[in-house]
């Protein structure tokens, strides 16, 4: 969307009569991004499906105090990370505490019937699993989506210098877990 | 390491769930266009002060009337001519009340008063 789509954009949210109509082209141009982005937190489509469309209802709810500061994805993709962070709080207090709390998260990624990943998936996701939950973010935002920086630092209101420093110690970790399984 | 995504969706997810989320969405109330909280406070701040400036001006101006005609001679005229002051003024002070009340309801409910609901 560029600069301009996006304010025309803006300017129907705001108005009542047209809100609704600016409301679904929002869903349609954001809904893909921001469902792999949960997918790739939540694991299993079910929830990753749960989480959006809390994440599209609260954004409805709470539309007409977007203010324009950021950008339309920026404060989506927020409302979506927390959202995927609260569902997965919620997964953890649920499940019998084990030594590694994202082992929960680990046996769903076996068991999702829309996970079809080979071996090599598996280790690259398992391995992901066993970041700090921001280290992933950050990680699943630059790897598969490519994100700029910038971008990232205004959705995770982290600085962009941490962010960096963030995704070299991500790599790191998931090099030195893929080079202990083989 | 190529970054296939080995994550499915099943057939027409996303085509799906862009039409069921909007049905999805509550109904938003109609929205009068009344000043929030804050605005309404200075507003009415301000027609006070107006009102308030009138009174000491007014309250002003019948003391410098009532000094004057204390001093000259016939005070039973004085004290009429006083009255009939008294009288035309808080008849012109409440006529002007009544019109900050019509003009700052007439701005608060303007969008609905001109909609073609109304």
């Amino acid at each position: 969307m560029t600069d301009e789509q996006e304010i025309s954009l803006i300017e129907r949210l705001k108005e009542q009569k047209t809100q609704r109509k600016a409301f679904a082209v929002l869903v349609d141009q954001y809904t893909e991004r921001l469902y792999w982005q949960i997918r790739k937190l939540v694991i299993a489509h079910d929830d990753a499906n749960d989480v959006l469309q809390n994440v599209f209802i609260k954004a409805w709810t709470n539309i007409d105090n977007f203010r324009g500061d950021s950008k339309l994805s920026t404060w989506l993709y927020k409302i979506a990370i927390n959202e995927s962070i609260t569902f997965i709080n919620k997964q953890k207090q649920q499940n019998i505490p084990l030594d590694n709390d994202d082992s929960f998260l680990a046996s769903k990624l076996q068991s999702d019937t829309y996970f079809d990943g080979d071996e090599i998936q598996i280790k690259l996701q398992k391995a992901i699993l066993t970041l700090p939950e921001k280290q992933r973010i950050v990680f699943n935002l630059k790897y598969f989506e490519d994100m700029k920086y910038e971008e990232m630092s205004s959705i995770l209101e982290t600085s962009v210098g941490a962010l960096k420093a963030s995704y070299h110690h991500a790599t790191k970790k998931i090099e030195e877990y893929l080079t202990n399984m083989n | 390491m190529e970054k296939d995504n080995p994550f499915k969706v099943p057939g027409n997810y996303f085509q799906n769930f862009k039409l069921e989320i909007m049905d999805q969405l509550p109904q938003k109330e109609q929205k009068k266009n009344v000043l929030n909280f804050k605005q309404a406070i200075l507003k009415w701040s301000a027609v006070a002060a107006v009102i308030l400036l009138f009174i000491v001006v007014g309250i002003g101006f019948m003391d410098t009337n009532q000094s004057k005609n204390i001093n000259n001679s016939g005070q039973n005229t004085t004290d009429q001519t006083l009255n009939n002051s008294e009288q035309q003024y808080a008849a012109l002070e409440n006529d002007y009340l009544l019109f900050l009340e019509d003009e700052a309801t007439l701005s608060m409910y303007k969008d609905v008063l001109s909609s073609d609901d109304f």
